[in-house]
């Protein structure tokens, strides 16, 4: 196989041109010698080069069905639908990493193509990251993980992809999510050439912006559409585990989310310098501890270290970047020291401090909990494991106090507030949340702490509601313009605030939606006859009909379908078709779940089993407001990009 | 007190709020996994819920689609255990497959009630992220 051995090739190269980027950088900044300089930034053109096209030839040979290929064989097959097979690509440790390290590449080009303007001292230093991190995910494919390795024979047909993974947001969360990591080695980049430098003034946080921001809200959109698909394919009814696959995306992005909020402070009042190099540090060496955890098989068990090594790939790197930042942290402490004061405890200083202590705190528990398994495992030799109440017990309080912090933030002073001033402040958003609680107690609308939660996001969605009418009302005032265009203009002149404003209000929809899901789920199990019903909320569910067919081109599959009519009152509402069917790749039959989604509730049907007779067992679930999850999603990725909208220039 | 002060103060407050609030959650409710001869040993006045796990014996599976009901054997090194389950059929049953059953046991009909099936598929999550 010549193109697989070019594949291979490629990936060797990557790892040589990357470290000598890394290797010229670092020469070409410390002997100034710009030569070495552009040397390196030629290089990691070339890397981004190859690692596109050992992208393009791990395609090709998956397009064309190369068995021999062993990547190949394990994730294709001739029946398998095409894109599919593009998403193949990263669904293996081998390709994965290669994601990663294109991702990284193309990442590091894009922001090598802009000649240097405020990081022209800080640049060759960032390169230096950017290389070695190239070469370390290089240097994993090309000893460890081959994406190119053949096999001794040239099998007929491939194995074909995991059915789970035959999800359109199957296609896109790993390129999502992947692109966050990369995005995530950015701005560490920029704070390890901060530490070198010792310029650890605020300039390379606010250059470096634009990618945190890129990085950070990737990583949350991603972390939405793998929720998004767990609901979908797994069919329990949930879209969040606490599996350590999922809490190993959220950890670095909790921490991120910490970054990003004392970022603001330093820039505003040149606190926390050394805070934020160890919080983007300590993010970005999480990415790479999700990669090696969802990857390594470490958390399902210690023994995974011993039938590979490439744990200790990861753990060496991880721990090599730790040493590095906190050496250079030490032998900088004194630029770390900033000019500001802190101010009074009534002061936005400190509920910043605050917000960053419950991220870092909830980040600091998930880790642990994620890990508890390993940890119980090494030292008693049972594993032992949380479940997701032990992690709502405390992610629950933690979350509601943030959402509150987000309300009383805006209104909180620098340096310092009276408590009265700063409750004479509250008193509408107080009034709306009460109104709320109140409301929702005359509905007869039980679970006291979903009460407590909705009310906290009322308080806070006023807080954020006034800003905007303040913000257009004072427009109004001063140029006569109608509502629309003031408030349109007053985010125009002001995006870096109103856009994490709208972020702040899409974090409250996801709120909503986790807690109405959470707390006022419906559930019933039943086994119907054709022709039987059951009620189930507002709706009654009729088992009209089924299909038992086997799909010969797509590998023998065998469909179960269910035909469901959904009545409320006599008409009807919906047909829906759960699916149950067995797939020739995979032991055990796989759910196709069924669907009808609205903004109030989703009905969510399963077909948990089904006789030759057509006697089926259903699993039917009512959730509400699941869907503002998703819409929440949306308004997230909204308001980062008006934060993140480049300001117009001058003179227009 | 100066400024500085009220703020570590307040931030070690503050972390030792955090910390006492997560070491509760762990606490509370981490059940251990027990091995099949630890299961069977236990007493009928259990008060918190066990985990289990073995590989699904060989046609050891039994579906009642009409009840919803289902039994299967587990086995690790100490022995079998029967389990029994109501609910919806888990995805990935098949035999020799790891299943983690969690719940309590019933000494007198020698049958672990699951109130929850986990299936240990490996290759589930082989490509999520």
């Amino acid at each position: 196989m010549v193109l697989a051995d070019i594949g291979y090739g490629t990936l060797v190269l990557t790892m040589a041109v990357g470290l000598w980027a890394a290797f010229a950088a670092l020469v070409g900044a410390a002997r100034r010698r710009p030569e070495m300089v552009a040397s390196a930034r030629n290089a990691l053109f070339v890397t981004a080069g190859l690692s596109t096209l050992a992208s393009a030839i791990l395609l090709v040979l998956l397009f064309t069905h190369e068995f021999q290929v062993r990547y190949v064989y394990e994730h294709v097959s001739t029946y398998l639908a095409a894109p599919y097979v593009l998403s193949a690509y990263w669904a293996g440790l081998e390709g994965s990493q290669l994601l990663w390290l294109w991702m990284l590449a193309v990442a590091s080009a894009v922001l090598l193509l802009r000649p240097p303007t405020w990081d022209r001292e800080l640049r060759p230093y960032a390169m230096v990251v950017l290389g070695v991190t190239q070469a370390f995910f290089a240097l994993l494919l090309v000893t460890l993980t081959n994406p190119f390795e053949l096999l001794p024979t040239v099998p007929a047909e491939g194995i074909s992809l995991n059915p789970l993974l035959q999800n359109f947001w199957m296609i896109i969360h790993p390129p999502i999510i992947f692109a966050a990591y990369a995005l995530w080695t950015i701005p560490f980049a920029y704070a390890f050439a901060a530490l070198v430098t010792g310029r650890l003034d605020a300039t390379w946080l606010v250059g470096s912006r634009r990618w945190t921001l890129a990085a950070w809200a990737s990583l949350g959109i991603g972390i939405l559409v793998g929720a998004w698909w767990a609901y979908l394919e797994l069919g329990w009814g949930g879209y969040w585990g606490w599996d350590p696959v999922e809490n190993s995306s959220l950890i670095p992005w909790l921490v991120g989310t910490a970054f990003v909020h004392s970022a603001i402070i330093q820039q505003r009042r040149d606190m926390f310098r050394g805070w934020n190099v160890f919080l983007v540090s300590i993010t970005f060496v999480l990415t790479v501890f999700a990669t090696f955890v969802t990857r390594s098989g470490l958390i399902q068990s210690v023994h995974a270290f011993a039938q590979s090594p490439i744990g200790y790939y990861y753990l060496g790197y991880m721990l090599v970047i730790l040493a590095a930042v906190a050496g250079l942290m030490l032998a900088r402490r004194r630029d770390l020291e900033g000019e500001g004061q802190l101010g009074d405890l009534l002061s936005r200083e400190f509920v910043f401090l605050l917000t960053n202590l419950l991220f870092l705190g909830s980040a600091a528990a998930v880790l642990l909990g994620t890990l508890w398994p390993t940890f119980t495992e090494a030292v008693r030799n049972v594993p032992t494991s949380l479940g997701p109440e032990n992690y709502n017990r405390f992610m629950g309080p933690l979350g509601l106090i943030l959402v509150v912090l987000i309300g009383v933030c805006p209104l909180v002073d620098w340096r310092h507030i009276d408590a009265e001033r700063l409750l004479r402040s509250m008193w509408v958003q107080a009034a709306v949340a009460v109104a709320t609680a109140a409301v929702l107690l005359l509905l007869g609308v039980g679970e006291l702490w979903a009460i407590i939660s909705f009310a906290v996001v009322a308080f806070v969605a006023a807080t954020i509601l006034l800003q905007f009418a303040q913000g257009a009302a004072a427009r109004m005032r001063t140029t006569g313009e109608n509502p629309f265009t003031a408030l349109a203009r007053a985010i125009g002149k002001n995006r870096r605030r109103y856009g994490g404003q709208i972020i702040h209000f899409s974090i409250l929809l996801i709120v909503a939606g986790i807690t109405g899901s959470q707390a006022y789920q419906t559930e019933v199990q039943v086994a119907l006859a054709q022709g039987e019903e059951v009620e189930v909320g507002p709706y009654r569910l009729a088992y009209e009909d089924y299909t038992y067919r086997r799909i010969e081109d797509e590998g023998n599959k065998v469909l179960n379908q269910a035909v469901v009519g959904v009545y409320r009152g006599d008409s009807l509402v919906a047909t829906m078709r759960p699916e149950r069917n067995l797939h020739s790749n995979v032991q055990g039959a796989v759910s196709e779940v069924a669907l009808r989604s609205n903004l109030k509730e989703d009905l969510y049907v399963v077909l948990s089993s089904m006789e030759s007779d057509g006697l089926a067992a259903f699993q039917v679930l009512i959730t509400p407001l699941v869907v503002w999850l998703w819409i929440g999603g949306v308004v997230l990725l909204v308001g980062t990009l008006i934060a993140a909208w480049p300001p117009r220039r001058e003179g227009r | 007190m100066s400024s500085t002060a009220k703020f570590f103060v307040g931030g070690a407050v503050v972390v030792a709020v955090i910390a006492a609030l997560i070491a509760t959650s762990f606490s509370g409710s981490t059940s251990d996994y027990l091995k099949v001869a630890e299961v069977k040993a236990l007493g009928p006045d259990q008060t918190r819920d066990s985990r289990v796990s073995g590989a699904i014996v060989a046609d050891s599976v039994e579906w009642s689609t009409r009840d919803m009901h289902l039994t299967f054997e587990i086995e690790d090194d100490t022995g079998q255990l029967a389990i029994s389950y109501h609910g919806p059929q888990p995805d990935m049953l098949v035999d020799a497959v790891e299943a983690v059953a969690i719940g309590r046991y019933d000494p007198e009909a020698e049958v672990f009630e699951a109130g929850e099936l986990l299936m240990k598929c490996p290759s589930k999550y082989e490509a999520e992220e």
